[in-house]
């Protein structure tokens, strides 16, 4: 990128050789120290008033302005050595209008010297303010502007190339760090509109499972003879929307559920409240186990005598073990229907009858 | 002769903008033998509804219709010593009214709905050692 030179031929000079390793060294430092701070802002336009304050004494700066590109106006976003009234004069500006629209039309810095010396109708603002030198970077994204960046003094003619380099490399750390904070601005937003949709489609799931079991108590409302298999459908119904109540606190990573917290919603509604779980810690079984193991239990518990039924589970190795008992007699293992055995099978399971008690176990599927 | 507590009919005020499971609800609770003195989708008709009614607890829904806030509600009827169970698909964790008295998460189980009225009904009262459904969370008093 080229620079322009705005104003009369600028008579001030380098300093001398012998002094230039000490300021450079000096202005070295200033860089890194405004790199640290600009690399942990949080705020787009205090940063910039840091930076200002952090470099005004040793670059001898009255004036800084800073600028954020917004739909083809330059809005003035941070300001310092400014009368309100000035500030407010130069609230907005167009492209191509005053020193600053020109370097953001023009994607060039721009050096005005001699300001107050020179009838340039660009300078006009900037000579208002008092300013005999000014320099005006803009901060760019490859070729998106974000907005301009300017220093000025009032009374010097000009800057060093020492110095300009410095502002500009400067300028270029804050477009970068402006850059960053737009970018966390964006992801933030983004994210909070994900999780408002997840949120929406999580109390629509919830709400449309118990609305299906609504419309389904419904047609047993008043229905006499109730026909068995609406009941077992209603029931059917209730157990998967409730096997999939934990999985809305599913851990994101594992999508996996507490396979007790299942059961008790399980046993719950299959014995009317009477019946027990027996857990010593949460075993977790992956998502899609869970309705067909809640299911299953259902099955097994099916017309019996359910109000005095335990039901104990506990994980051994890559094992889930479920072992089933009655509170009047010893269970054993029912006919299956079809849905029971093809769950069964889907959940890769075995039954038994052992010492009065129901024994299912089925390997976890993200334990192998 | 007096009911003992467990067996008392209560007199309930459902808050539920979904017509489908408001019907859920009071089929359930009527089954189980208490009375639904009205159905409010919104938060003018369940206060209009507690103005005219005797209310032993009211079971209201966190979003309601028109954009209302169940919680608004709850804290509104609890003020006038209505005790409250939420029954909702995101449960508030805590109240800030003692006669708030936990919340019921959906999809809840139909049988374990008229257990956790009767359970927050006793709760209210200031019994203590009370069985609450595993669908119920009560929240803390203090």
């Amino acid at each position: 990128m080229s620079e322009v030179e705005r104003g009369p031929p600028s008579s001030h000079a380098s300093p001398d050789a012998g002094a230039a390793p000490d300021l450079s060294r000096r202005y070295l430092a200033l860089a890194a120290e405004a790199a640290d701070r600009l690399l942990a802002a949080t705020d787009p336009a205090r940063m910039v008033d840091e930076l200002f304050a952090l470099i005004r004494a040793e670059l001898r700066l009255d004036v800084f302005f800073n600028y954020r590109h917004d739909e083809g106006l330059l809005r003035l976003e941070a300001y310092a050595g400014l009368t309100a009234q000035q500030a407010r004069d130069g609230a907005q500006l167009r492209l191509g209008e005053a020193v600053c629209g020109c370097a953001a039309l023009e994607r060039r810095r721009i050096h005005a010297s001699g300001v107050q010396g020179s009838d340039d109708p660009h300078l006009a603002f900037v000579r208002s303010v008092g300013l005999d030198c000014y320099a005006c970077t803009p901060l760019l994204d490859g070729e998106r502007l974000l907005g301009t960046l300017g220093f000025g003094r009032r009374d010097s003619t000009g800057f060093t190339a020492e110095e300009l380099q410095l502002l500009h490399t400067l300028c270029h750390y804050v477009a970068l760090a402006k850059l960053r904070l737009r970018h966390e601005e964006e992801l933030c937003r983004n994210i909070a509109e994900r999780d408002r949709l997840l949120a929406e489609l999580n109390h629509r799931v919830r709400n449309n499972l118990q609305m299906a079991v609504g419309v389904v108590r419904n047609e047993l409302r008043g229905a006499g003879p109730v026909p068995p298999a609406l009941t077992t459908v209603a029931e059917r119904l209730e157990l998967i929307a409730l096997a999939h109540r934990p999985l809305y606190q599913a851990d994101g990573a594992s999508l996996a559920v507490d396979a007790v917290e299942i059961l008790h919603g399980a046993v719950e509604l299959t014995t009317g409240g009477e019946g027990r779980v027996e857990a010593a810690e949460p075993v977790m079984i992956p998502i899609e186990q869970a309705v067909a193991f809640s299911l299953l239990i259902h099955a097994l518990l099916d017309r019996r005598d359910r109000a005095g039924a335990r039901v104990a589970v506990a994980r051994r190795a890559a094992t889930l073990e479920a072992r089933i008992t009655l509170a009047a007699q010893d269970a054993a293992a029912p006919p299956l229907d079809r849905l029971a055995s093809s769950l069964l099978r889907q959940l890769n399971a075995s039954l038994s009858d052992e010492a009065g008690a129901i024994h299912l176990r089925f390997p976890l599927a993200h334990a192998g | 002769m007096q009911a003992d507590t467990d067996a008392r009919s209560l007199r309930l005020l459902v808050v539920e903008d979904e017509a489908i499971i408001a019907m859920l609800v009071e089929d359930a609770l009527t089954m189980a033998g208490h009375v639904v003195v009205g159905v409010a989708e919104s938060a003018g008709e369940a206060l209009a509804i507690a103005a005219r009614e005797t209310i032993d607890l009211a079971l209201c829904d966190v979003r309601l219709a028109e954009n209302d806030s169940g919680i608004t509600v709850a804290r509104e009827l609890s003020g006038r010593g209505v005790p409250c169970l939420y029954v909702s698909g995101n449960c508030p964790t805590a109240a800030d009214h003692p006669l708030i008295i936990g919340c019921v998460g959906k999809p809840f189980a139909t049988a374990a709905l008229s257990r956790a009225v009767e359970a927050a009904h006793r709760l209210a009262a200031g019994e203590r050692d009370v069985a609450v459904p595993k669908s119920m969370h009560v929240f803390a008093r203090h």
